[in-house]
């Protein structure tokens, strides 16, 4: 089984940005000496907790103090960008670091109505021109520009890979059809997945840069020695969860604060649901659960997101789960 | 003299443009080391010759490989791009890098019509709306907008301490009013003006207007300059350099700068030797006491804060030596 990093640096309450930003700095380096394969950032926008908005830049200061592991966006949002200008970015990155760029591309709108409006700067633009910017990407990429006589540089010999992240068959649909990676993002949806991935292993078509398909999954995971302290950290990533859908302030709160939360029956009804999302537990129950996965979605790759509030303990979870899987 | 740098990440014959970022981050590093102020890195699309089409993501790489030196973009091309999200990258660089980071403002395309049309389709109604786009930019960037606008509900995160430092960057009067206006920092490109830019950055300190940012007026005139131990080396490299730029203008597309065996072999028409003179005018040429006074002379004569300086060489290693030289005599 192969394990990869998904960290969308959150804010840890009464923290700085710039800590968060120091510590996914820090992650990807130990996680790139506990054998992880990937790690990727992510894009959020207008979130008070999250630290996390412009994947590019982020990715130059990571691989630039790491040595092998792939580093990547999970995921640049495109419908928000000119294709071209990401096929810039992401060859700017493949010049630097050769043969370990992975561009995560996800059709989010990444926000609310002002925050869509601030990025597009006033226009309304359509989430359905999202398969068109794709393949105007990837030809930006191969250098085989349809429309214009215009090309993205700098001139590489290599290309960044391309996964497609999904919640549902749409993103898995496009994902085969344009013969791309496939991310489905089980900590987001817990339940569709496993017909979204065999779709998009029945029809993947070859492209230039993929022969065959091509998948992992994104999963949260809080481990810890003992079930009662993986138990006990998770509750920053339930509170977190509530916060982050109810649109409140996002910074995670300590185990200690968690804990002190006067939920109303409501909430704890969404922390449940919201507890298929992850996998909680000792090192020989997350191992299990992530097996059991495995089979479900035939794949063998998995992306590990843990937001919880105190970094020793998020350390401490990728250590275990490396030592216990890889 | 306060002085810094300007790179446009040049990719030289026989070489990567891998191999040319690692350049810049050499340079950026060296540069620190010399005890030069800034070092600023430019944006350029669809031209093979110069690889940092995205300055955003090599200032990520070059401020993660130093230490102190500021850091900045010399030019983000504005229209291109929304306000908000060169905001929030520039916020995430500032939180990276703090109390480093410089954003600089530019209105130029910075490529062919058709890269433009790929990057951000209207460019010229984009230009238009450039005033605006400042606006919005500074208001993102100084977490200022006032309550009754709707992006006052939205904030460019993460909010570094100490907030990227905007400069405008032109070559005309229109911009040195600009930077005036909204009170940010100019920067005067006398290496690419046709104008007189000593009036043009005189306009710029007498309409100052304090306004959210710094509290009086900073200009950097950025010159181009090439500087070696002797005069004949400096005139040799220079002339491999306005060769370069003569085969551009022939539509020859960009294959490095010649050798300087293949500018001392050229015959250059007399068309092409009056180009060179006209070249010329605009930069600095000689050995380290003659760049020294000329450069000396230009700040005074623009009454600047800095001297930006921009070198591009037929090696890497010219190009450092000259940044060495300089730094040396005017230290």
């Amino acid at each position: 089984m192969k394990l990869s990093v998904l960290d969308q640096s959150v804010i840890s309450k009464n923290l700085h940005a710039a800590n968060a930003l120091q510590n996914t700095i820090y992650l990807a380096k130990r996680t790139e000496e506990l054998g992880y394969t990937r790690f990727w950032v992510a894009e959020h926008h207008n979130s008070n907790g999250i630290a996390g908005t412009s994947p590019a830049v982020l990715i130059s200061s990571i691989a630039s103090q790491t040595n092998r592991i792939r580093v990547g966006s999970g995921g640049v949002l495109l419908p928000q960008y000119s294709p071209f200008k990401i096929a810039e970015d992401f060859k700017v990155l493949e010049a630097l670091y050769p043969n370990r760029i992975d561009l995560g591309i996800g059709r989010s709108p990444g926000g609310s109505t002002p925050t869509r409006l601030a990025l597009t700067d006033g226009m309304r633009k359509s989430l359905n021109e999202f398969p068109r910017q794709v393949m105007e990407l990837q030809n930006y990429l191969a250098n085989s520009p349809l429309d214009h006589d215009v090309r993205a540089y700098p001139s590489i010999e290599t290309q960044p890979e391309i996964w497609m992240l999904g919640v549902s068959q749409r993103g898995a649909r496009l994902a085969a059809e344009k013969g791309t990676a496939f991310t489905y993002g089980h900590f987001i949806n817990p339940i569709s997945g496993s017909i979204a991935m065999k779709h998009y292993r029945e029809n993947f078509q070859p492209s230039g840069t993929l022969a065959n398909s091509k998948a992992n999954i994104c999963v949260f995971v809080v481990c810890a020695p003992t079930q009662e302290e993986a138990e006990e950290m998770a509750m920053s990533q339930d509170l977190w969860l509530l916060a982050v859908e109810k649109g409140e302030d996002t910074f995670i709160l300590s185990k200690e604060e968690a804990k002190r939360a006067d939920l109303s029956e409501e909430d704890r009804e969404i922390v449940r649901k919201n507890r298929k999302r992850a996998i909680i537990g000792t090192p020989e129950k997350v191992k299990e659960e992530l097996v059991r996965l495995s089979e479900n979605y035939q794949t063998d790759e998995f992306m590990i997101i843990t937001n919880i509030y105190d970094f020793e303990e998020k350390l401490q979870s990728y250590t275990l789960l490396a030592q216990a899987v890889l | 003299m306060k002085l810094s740098i300007l790179d446009q990440a040049p990719v030289l014959s026989g070489k990567t443009a891998q191999e040319a970022l690692l350049e810049s981050m050499k340079l950026a590093q060296f540069g620190e080391k010399l005890g030069y102020t800034r070092y600023w890195i430019a944006e350029h699309h669809d031209f093979p010759g110069l690889a940092s089409s995205a300055p955003e993501v090599v200032l990520g790489y070059i401020g993660a490989n130093t230490e102190k030196i500021r850091i900045g973009a010399g030019a983000i091309l504005l229209p291109h791009y929304k306000p908000y999200k060169v905001a929030e990258t520039f916020n995430v660089l500032a939180t990276l890098f703090p109390n480093r980071i410089d954003l600089g403002i530019g209105r130029a395309p910075g490529g062919s019509a058709e890269a433009s049309i790929a990057l951000s389709g209207n460019f010229l109604e984009n230009v238009r709306n450039m005033p605006n786009s400042i606006k919005d930019l500074l208001h993102f960037l100084y977490n200022n907008y006032p309550s009754d606008q709707m992006f006052s509900k939205i904030t460019a995160h993460p909010l570094p301490v100490v907030p990227p430092v905007p400069w405008i960057l032109g070559t005309s009067e229109k911009s040195a009013i600009q930077a005036a206006d909204y009170g940010t920092a100019y920067a005067f490109g006398h290496f690419m003006s046709e104008k007189d830019g000593m009036e043009i950055v005189n306009t710029y300190r007498n309409a100052f207007r304090k306004s959210g940012g710094i509290q009086k007026p900073e200009a950097i005139v950025t010159v181009s300059v090439i500087c070696a131990e002797t005069t004949e080396q400096a005139e040799e490299l220079a002339l491999s350099w306005f060769l370069s730029k003569i085969k551009i203008d022939k539509g020859e597309k960009n294959k490095g700068i010649p050798t300087i065996e293949e500018a001392r072999n050229y015959s250059f028409t007399s068309d092409e030797k009056d180009r060179i003179k006209e070249m010329r005018k605009k930069m600095i040429i000689g050995n380290p006491k003659e760049v020294k006074e000329q450069l000396v002379d230009l700040q005074s004569a623009y009454n600047a804060d800095e001297m930006m300086i921009i070198t591009i060489t037929n090696s890497y290693e010219s190009r450092k030596k000259s940044y060495q030289l300089i730094a040396k005599e005017l230290g």
